[in-house]
């Protein structure tokens, strides 16, 4: 059954309300044809798993970059679902998208534990202040803020360890359905922040802390082409074209402000 | 294998060749296909129709020109969008151009690493769109955004798989893939935000987003596109 607000639909008349119900059914169709049978559950990632140990264990660079995905997993799941529980903190015509992305984190957390099995670690113990710096389930304006720096980080932490998983193709394909999901969270955060979806050349609001989250991004030549010089569209829109990933010590410097141990 | 991108420059990207030109191949000849059993007798059967275009998913540039084809067909239903489509509220006007303008770089980046080894400029076919209407212009939006995702990311391992085998520039096409297809995944999230605002999870329909095979993005693909799309070497499990 698709997820209606009764408010919203409460005046109109009930055709109307099937109609927009069967609508919605239909995008739905269109998002989860893509997605649905191909999506990973958490059976898949045991599957993925004993296949590794039939042939001797994963390779230790793929552990690795599994772990590493785990903890920022852990990071964000911990971070919506005490969002959440704040009264109050986040208004309640946008509780929902929240409660939408919490529950992928959730998932994430689930598929990776189980991809690693006993590798798995525990959560780490945070600190969303980082040591008192943010007012974070208090204000949600820095809610919001952390939540965009958290999805942006994510997503190219993601990007960044697609080199280290070219031997693993499966593993490869795992993260990068992850990754483009975290792309969208990262896009829906900035849009309630009205900033745009993507990622422009710098960043209004943004306290100094943030802007780790952002280097690398105002990149016009990639991969040896020139884009002012091949395109002619703005330079603005030329940067945001293209999301740079972030390796695994640029992650955790930014990452590691909320990690206690 | 070290994992080395090699900048490509526009200069002679790729040597290898990925994609075949015009009605040189047919279409659906992929190596998984049974060969049809006919005996003398019967009629013969009806030709395959011939394809325009092969992409050939054992070459980095087949795998390239794949998303070339994909952000071609996303910039010309931007173009028109942006041409004939009146949104209501300028932050969403200048979404809709951004969003289009990012296609436009992606074909252009494309283009540029591609050079000689391109597939020729594809005619779009958006007779089914109604460019008057929000819906039928979101939805279409949404479509295409969804379907890149899903193609990028069931495109991957066919670039690492060239990687593995030492192709040189696999490494880096898999890694300006990874770029975009996040900037890809912005662009359906807003799209489908705008389809069902605040309440609902159409901006992230799930946890995790699709890993398409090539042979099903091309055909979702297809109704949008005059030439025929053939595609080759192209089953995700295939060695």
């Amino acid at each position: 059954m698709p997820r209606l607000n009764p408010n919203a639909l409460a005046n109109l008349e009930p055709e109307v309300v099937n109609q927009i119900a069967s609508r919605r059914d239909a995008l739905r169709r269109i998002g989860g044809t893509l997605a649905g049978a191909a999506g990973f559950s958490v059976a898949f990632a045991a599957a993925s798993r004993e296949a590794f140990a039939q042939s001797g264990g994963m390779p230790e660079q793929v552990v690795e970059v599994l772990q590493f995905a785990l903890t920022l997993e852990q990071l964000e799941a911990a971070f919506y679902s005490m969002g959440l529980e704040e009264d109050g903190l986040i208004p309640g015509d946008v509780r929902r998208v929240f409660e939408v992305i919490g529950g992928h984190e959730d998932e994430h957390v689930a598929f990776l534990e189980e991809a690693l099995g006993d590798d798995a670690a525990e959560a780490p113990e945070l600190d969303f202040t980082a040591g008192g710096m943010f007012d974070t389930f208090e204000s949600y304006d820095t809610f919001l803020l952390l939540s965009q720096a958290f999805e942006d980080t994510g997503q190219r932490a993601y990007r960044g360890q697609a080199p280290n998983l070219v031997e693993a193709p499966d593993v490869l394909e795992q993260a990068l359905t992850i990754h483009s999901v975290e792309a969208r969270h990262a896009a829906v955060v900035r849009t309630l922040r009205e900033l745009t979806g993507w990622i422009p050349l710098d960043q209004p609001g943004a306290p100094a802390a943030a802007m780790p989250v952002y280097a690398g991004m105002d990149l016009t030549e990639k991969y040896g082409v020139d884009l002012t010089e091949v395109s002619s569209i703005e330079e603005r829109q030329i940067t945001e074209s293209f999301d740079e990933p972030l390796d695994m010590e640029e992650v955790l410097a930014i990452a590691g402000q909320f990690i206690v141990s | 294998m070290p994992f080395n991108p090699a900048p490509l420059g526009r200069r002679r990207f790729l040597a290898l060749s990925g994609a075949s030109a015009a009605g040189l191949v047919i279409a659906g000849c992929g190596d998984d296909e049974e060969p049809a059993q006919t005996t003398p007798t019967e009629e013969p059967p009806p030709p395959e129709p011939m394809a325009d275009v092969t992409l050939d998913f054992a070459t980095t540039a087949g795998v390239l020109n794949y998303a070339y084809a994909l952000e071609q067909l996303e910039a010309a239903f931007y173009a028109q969008v942006n041409k004939e489509f009146e949104a209501e509220g300028e932050t969403f006007q200048a979404q809709l151009r951004d969003i289009g303008a990012h296609e436009q770089v992606h074909v252009d980046f494309l283009a540029a690493i591609l050079a000689d080894d391109a597939i020729p400029a594809l005619e779009p076919n958006f007779e089914t769109v109604d460019f008057a209407d929000r819906e039928s212009v979101l939805q279409t939006a949404f479509t295409f955004e969804n379907l890149g995702v899903g193609a990028y990311n069931g495109a991957a391992r066919f670039l690492a798989r060239l990687a593995s085998q030492g192709d040189e520039l696999a490494p880096t096409a898999l890694m300006a893939a990874g770029d975009i297809v996040a900037v890809e995944a912005r662009h359906a999230s807003v799209i489908g935000a705008q389809l069902d605002p605040g309440q609902d999870d159409m901006f992230a329909p799930n946890a995790f987003d699709p890993a398409m095979p090539p042979a099903e993005v091309v055909a979702a693909a297809q109704p949008f596109i005059a030439q025929r799309i053939a595609v080759t070497n192209a089953d995700p499990q295939g060695g």
